[in-house]
């Protein structure tokens, strides 16, 4: 079992996940790779947040296991933590410390020296974007920035699996474009990426790996190559029709919207 | 790979303190900043302030001649004193509905430190936070006081003890009330538990045997205390009663190594320090409840109502009504704001406050009690709803802005609905007070109830204005911590004090008489008076919402 979750960068076996009587993930398993881009695609209220949040220990699964980068989730959540960075979908940032002051402080709470953490503080604010703003309030910045400075600062310790939830969610042209780069430039150094979007273009053009949830459930997942060819599709918005299904909207008339 | 995968040593326990304190500072002085300096300081001088003049009045108490003369009283003096400390420090963040910081562990999950760390860490730093400096100088003045009394040195080993044990003790239980607050508030019958709670809090309180301050009474009307005069045994009877309450023992271990008791200083502090470690543990087990319960928990189900039909029928303003309504019955702010008085009510008359207060104010004492309490549930609501009227509107705002309403239309209904369950709280207090408390006569009630609808025409003036000048976004959730501009709890004082101002000159005109139904009419003149100025600020409040739209478009709808 431990040389089976060595191999892996993020493994999850039989993972079920519930609150009262709704279960969000339902017996999951999913296996990503080292160096991997892994889309985790899925409608909404599909369970996608849910399963980042078991993954990243911020909720305990009610059944299953999870090991990240070899080490057992549940055995010893703090080491895991250490190791990953996460981008939520909610940003709870602190919204009265400076971009400046927020990246500092989040490195050293990954145990950062004053002088490393200030250094990448300033390469991280170049890379996103962000120097001309890093001495306002993050409660001043857009959500585009606010997702900018949210990444940033999960890549400050850096981190061997970096996990994002909708991370284009929100967010302009420009600031797409820069997260875009960020997430190559993190995928060229080799950082483990799980992300989940509902931009199925992106993915497309990032991802190596893809798996797909409905309710809960992994219904399909593998190298992007392997979706496309078995699922004879042009890209994955044709896997996502295929195991998803079609939105029922298609087609449909607002009997009062004269034409 | 392996780059990534080797990062640095996490903080030792030391390092995370003041990683966490020192950002708590920078936050601190990034909000001066933008607030305002001044405004800043002039929160904390006015805070510091009423401490200081509180801890003179105490220092005087304590080196009254009558008081060190009777070691009993003066025992009573300082376990009330601890008591009433207690009372109110642990009450406070309850009281304010301040979400405290240790309730935002949200912003910490993805980061490798455990809970106990951050609950440790905002813990210890609560004991120098601003509330607890108006507590400080009051304890030391009632150490000094009793020093010079009794011509002896202040012991400084033995204050510092003893006051370190209260404070970690205040903190412990304030933590302890505030996260069984957020987990009731966040519960889906949270209505029903507060309501449940109370009834068996009453019940509670019918059982413990109330304490008799009748002697009060008597001292106040002789003019001085005079200890001779004093049933020793109503004192002895109330001692005891304070020194269940691991506070009051407090007051024993204050005084006790100025006295032969001195051996039992250590044991009542230990008992203090236990019942503090006792606090945090219960307050720690109820933060990690409440947020191992703030996932989403899918479909919630929603009781059908005729909400729908009363759209497709009903006015615009109507529905602008139905609205509010539902925005404000739905925050658990709220819930827990309409329920705090009435626990006031029940410690009033636990601690039999009224025979204290009527020692002092004489025949006004209900009239007072009622409008104090009135005047509390008005200016809380005030500084969280009527004074920031758009606050909670979000993104909603947004669409009223978009929607072809006037604007006067959205800013009345809002008006009628807070300016409402203001006075529906206010009434309710009313009948509650006089129910379980005691009756007031006619004349007593007309002029409370005409002080509340002027209190609550004169805040909703102030408040027009200063939704339209300091607004500020505020969470309907609990796991966001929202501060009240200092303009607009200046206003909601400002507003509740002018309210004050008829019953004071009613009054004032026969201090020693109960109030008859002629100066009851007094009073009643300050609503017509409260209608005039409340729509003599709304044309200018209009006209300043037309103009700053934008403004408060972008401070109510920021993420």
């Amino acid at each position: 079992m431990a040389d089976s979750a060595a191999a892996w960068a993020i493994q999850g076996e039989s993972l079920t996940k519930r609150f009262g009587r709704f279960t969000a993930v339902d017996g999951l398993s999913l296996a990503v790779p080292p160096g991997a881009f892994y889309a985790f695609l899925g409608p909404n209220g599909a369970g996608k947040s849910t399963t980042i949040a078991l993954l990243t220990g911020i909720y305990r699964p009610d059944a299953g296991r999870i090991h990240v980068l070899g080490r057992d989730l549940a055995e010893d959540p703090l080491e895991v933590k250490r190791l990953i960075g996460v981008v939520p979908e909610e940003l709870a940032l602190f919204e009265r410390l400076t971009g400046r002051q927020y990246l500092v402080f989040c490195g050293r709470m990954y145990g950062l020296s004053p002088e490393v953490a200030e250094s990448r503080t300033v390469e991280l604010l170049a890379l996103t974007e962000l120097t001309y703003k890093a001495d306002t309030l993050v409660a001043d910045y857009s959500k585009g920035m606010r997702r900018r400075i949210a990444i940033a600062a999960a890549v400050i310790h850096g981190p061997g699996v970096l996990f994002l939830d909708e991370p284009f969610e929100g967010i302009d042209v420009v600031a797409s474009a820069v997260v875009r780069e960020l997430l190559k430039e993190l995928k060229r150094a080799g950082v483990t990426l799980f992300l989940t979007t509902h931009v199925l273009e992106i993915a497309d053009k990032l991802a190596t790996h893809a798996g797909f949830i409905q309710a809960g459930k992994l219904v399909e997942s593998g190298p992007v190559n392997e979706l496309l060819a078995r699922h004879q599709a042009q890209g994955l918005e044709d896997v996502f029709n295929a195991v998803v299904g079609t939105p029922l909207a298609k087609g449909a008339r607002l009997s009062w919207i004269a034409t | 790979m392996d780059r990534h995968v080797n990062p640095p040593r996490l903080p030792s326990l030391p390092r995370h303190l003041w990683l966490l304190w020192k950002m708590r500072l920078q936050i601190a002085a990034n909000r001066g900043h933008t607030n305002g300096l001044l405004g800043t300081f002039a929160g904390l001088a006015a805070l510091l302030g009423s401490g200081v003049g509180i801890a003179v009045g105490v220092y005087h108490v304590f080196r009254n001649p009558g008081v060190t003369h009777s070691p009993m009283l003066e025992m009573f003096l300082f376990q009330m004193l601890g008591f009433l400390v207690a009372v109110m420090w642990i009450m406070w963040p309850v009281v304010t509905a301040g979400i405290d910081d240790s309730a935002e562990l949200s912003r910490f999950t993805t980061m490798p430190i455990r809970p106990v760390r951050l609950f440790l860490a905002s813990s210890l730093a609560a004991l120098v936070e601003p509330r607890a400096l108006v507590f400080y100088p009051v304890l030391f003045a009632a150490a000094l006081g009793y020093a010079h009394g009794h011509g002896v040195p202040l012991r400084w080993a033995g204050l510092c003890a003893g006051t370190a044990g209260f404070a970690l003790f205040n903190v412990a239980w304030g933590r302890v009330g505030l996260t069984g607050t957020l987990n009731v508030l966040r519960h889906r019958r949270s209505a029903e538990i507060l309501g449940g709670g109370f009834l068996v809090m009453l019940f509670l309180c019918a059982l413990v045997p109330p304490l008799d301050t009748s002697w009060l009474a008597a001292a106040a009307q002789s003019g001085s205390v005079r200890v001779e005069k004093i049933d020793v045994t109503l004192i002895e009877a109330a001692l005891l009663v304070f020194s269940i309450v691991p506070s009051g023992s407090w007051g024993l271990a204050f005084v006790a190594p100025y006295t032969k008791l001195g051996w039992i200083s250590p044991v009542l502090v230990l008992y203090a320090v236990s019942y503090a470690v006792l606090g945090y543990g219960i307050a720690f087990v109820l933060l990690l409840r409440f947020y191992a319960n703030t996932a989403r928990a899918g479909q919630t189900e929603v009781k059908p109502t005729s909400a729908g039909r009363a759209f497709q029928s009903a006015s615009l303003f109507r529905v602008l009504l139905e609205r509010e309504l539902r925005d404000l019955l739905h925050n658990p702010k709220m819930r827990l704001l309409c329920a705090l008085p009435f626990f006031l009510t029940i410690l009033l008359k636990l601690v039999q406050a009224r025979e204290v207060i009527h020692a002092v104010v004489g025949p006004h004492t209900d009239v007072w009690i009622i409008v104090l309490l009135t005047t509390y549930g008005g200016v809380v609501l005030a500084a969280n709803f009527a004074q920031n009227a758009f606050a909670y509107d979000g993104q909603g705002l947004f669409l009223l802005f978009a929607a072809p309403i006037s604007l006067r239309k959205v800013l009345l209904a809002k008006n009628v609905v807070h300016g409402a369950a203001s006075l529906l709280l206010g009434l309710a207090l009313f009948v509650f007070y006089a129910l379980y408390v005691h009756a007031p006569t006619g004349p007593e009630a007309a002029a409370a109830l005409a002080t509340l609808g002027f209190q609550v025409l004169l805040i909703l003036a102030i408040g027009n204005v200063l939704s339209v000048i300091a607004p500020r976004k505020f969470h309907a959730g609990l796991q966001r911590r929202d501060r009240v501009p200092p303009l607009t709890t200046a206003g909601g004082m400002l507003g509740a004090g002018l309210a004050l101002v008829p019953l004071q000159f009613a009054l004032g005109r026969a201090p020693g008489l109960p109030i008859d139904a002629a100066r009851a009419l007094l009073v009643a003149g300050g609503l017509p008076l409260g209608i005039a100025l409340y729509l003599l600020a709304l044309r200018p409040a209009l006209a300043l919402l037309a103009a700053r739209r934008e403004d408060v478009l972008r401070a109510i709808t920021r993420e």
